[in-house]
């Protein structure tokens, strides 16, 4: 089904509107990219570079992070296959964090150029990418609240809550099951918490039945009964209706 | 790297770490404590008016190593305070 990698980025474009008509499927799918294998915990683009080039996940998982002076890491978001994570570099000319993948990763990577061709043969596909960076921006806010507001159990459990509906979305959940190949380090680094809290509260969540978490896959066996502990709503993903559901 | 555990505590409530951290030297098993107390604080004090809290290290011979602990009362001295009953406080 994903013969060419950048059905992902249409299978993605295609969560939270309508579907693409033939003509920007196709002019997706002509898109000119390089293919790249990328080993765990390797950075894509790091914080001053000046990309020419975007980066779409096709496989594996990459987070976007800023490094302080000190050597603390905050991770601001995670991607999963079909995000574009550094859209933004269309526009914005120098990289303010970086982007780094988590795990073993194949990329797909098409040049600014091609992408600036591509929305101005198919003007509509601007609105697709505007909306996308949108809706990024709405991830972000709710990172800032769950950071900020949640204790560490609701906050865990917001993070991979919103995980799995992103997974889903794109299809790569089986029944209530999705890849979690995410260390507890890299989870404190990403909800400003220690590891050592992160652990105790992990292991609460799933004394509590919310998860079942072992060798990097995760099951949820009661979404509601998570989406209740985490406060979740996902209403920010701005995913069409069905994509979001319970 | 040497590899550690760091159980919690909160009063009798101990939640034994199984998988671990590989930390190199005691001050950075001294600095994860520290942290990790610091968090079970944050979301242990607003709940209790008093607790005893603690992060216990051991080492990979399940050897103790460190302790962080911290008890903590929260407990009202007068009767009525009115910048205390109307839960803001603007500088």
């Amino acid at each position: 089904m994903f013969e060419n990698p950048l059905n992902r980025l249409i299978r993605r474009l295609e969560v939270d509107t309508t579907a693409l008509s033939q003509a920007e499927k196709d002019a997706i799918l002509r898109l000119p990219m390089t293919i790249k294998e990328v080993g765990a915990d390797q950075d894509i683009v790091r914080e001053g570079d000046r990309p020419t080039q975007c980066c779409v996940v096709v496989e594996g998982f990459q987070c976007r992070y800023k490094m302080l002076l000190d050597g603390g890491r905050q991770i601001l978001s995670f991607h999963v296959p079909g995000d574009m994570p550094d859209l933004q570099s269309l526009f914005l000319s120098t990289m303010d964090h970086s982007l780094g993948t988590l795990t073993p990763n194949r990329v797909a990577l098409i040049s600014h150029d091609a992408l600036r061709e591509l929305i101005r043969v198919q003007p509509a596909l601007a609105e697709r990418f505007w909306r996308e960076s949108l809706i990024d921006a709405a991830i972000f806010r709710e990172w800032i609240t769950n950071v900020g507001s949640r204790d560490a159990y609701a906050r865990l459990a917001h993070v991979i809550c919103e995980f799995y509906v992103r997974l889903r979305a794109v299809g790569l959940t089986k029944d209530a099951t999705f890849d979690f190949p995410i260390t507890q380090t890299e989870l404190a680094d990403a909800t400003g918490l220690s590891t050592v809290h992160v652990n105790r509260s992990i292991q609460q969540i799933r004394a509590n039945g919310l998860i079942i978490w072992e060798r990097g896959a995760c099951t949820i066996p009661n979404l509601a009964a998570l989406k209740e502990a985490a406060m979740f709503e996902p209403n920010y993903l701005h995913m069409r209706e069905g994509n979001a559901a319970a | 790297m040497p590899h550690y555990f760091f159980d919690t505590r909160s009063d009798s409530h101990l939640v034994r770490d199984e998988s671990g951290q590989h930390l190199d030297g005691m001050d950075a098993v001294r600095n994860e404590a520290a942290r990790g107390l610091a968090d079970l604080a944050h979301d242990a004090i607003p709940r209790a008016s008093r607790g005893e809290l603690a992060v216990e290290v051991r080492d990979e011979a399940d050897q103790a190593v460190l302790t962080a602990a911290l008890r903590f009362e929260v407990a009202v001295v007068a009767a009525k305070i009115d910048w205390i009953e109307t839960g803001s406080a603007r500088g």
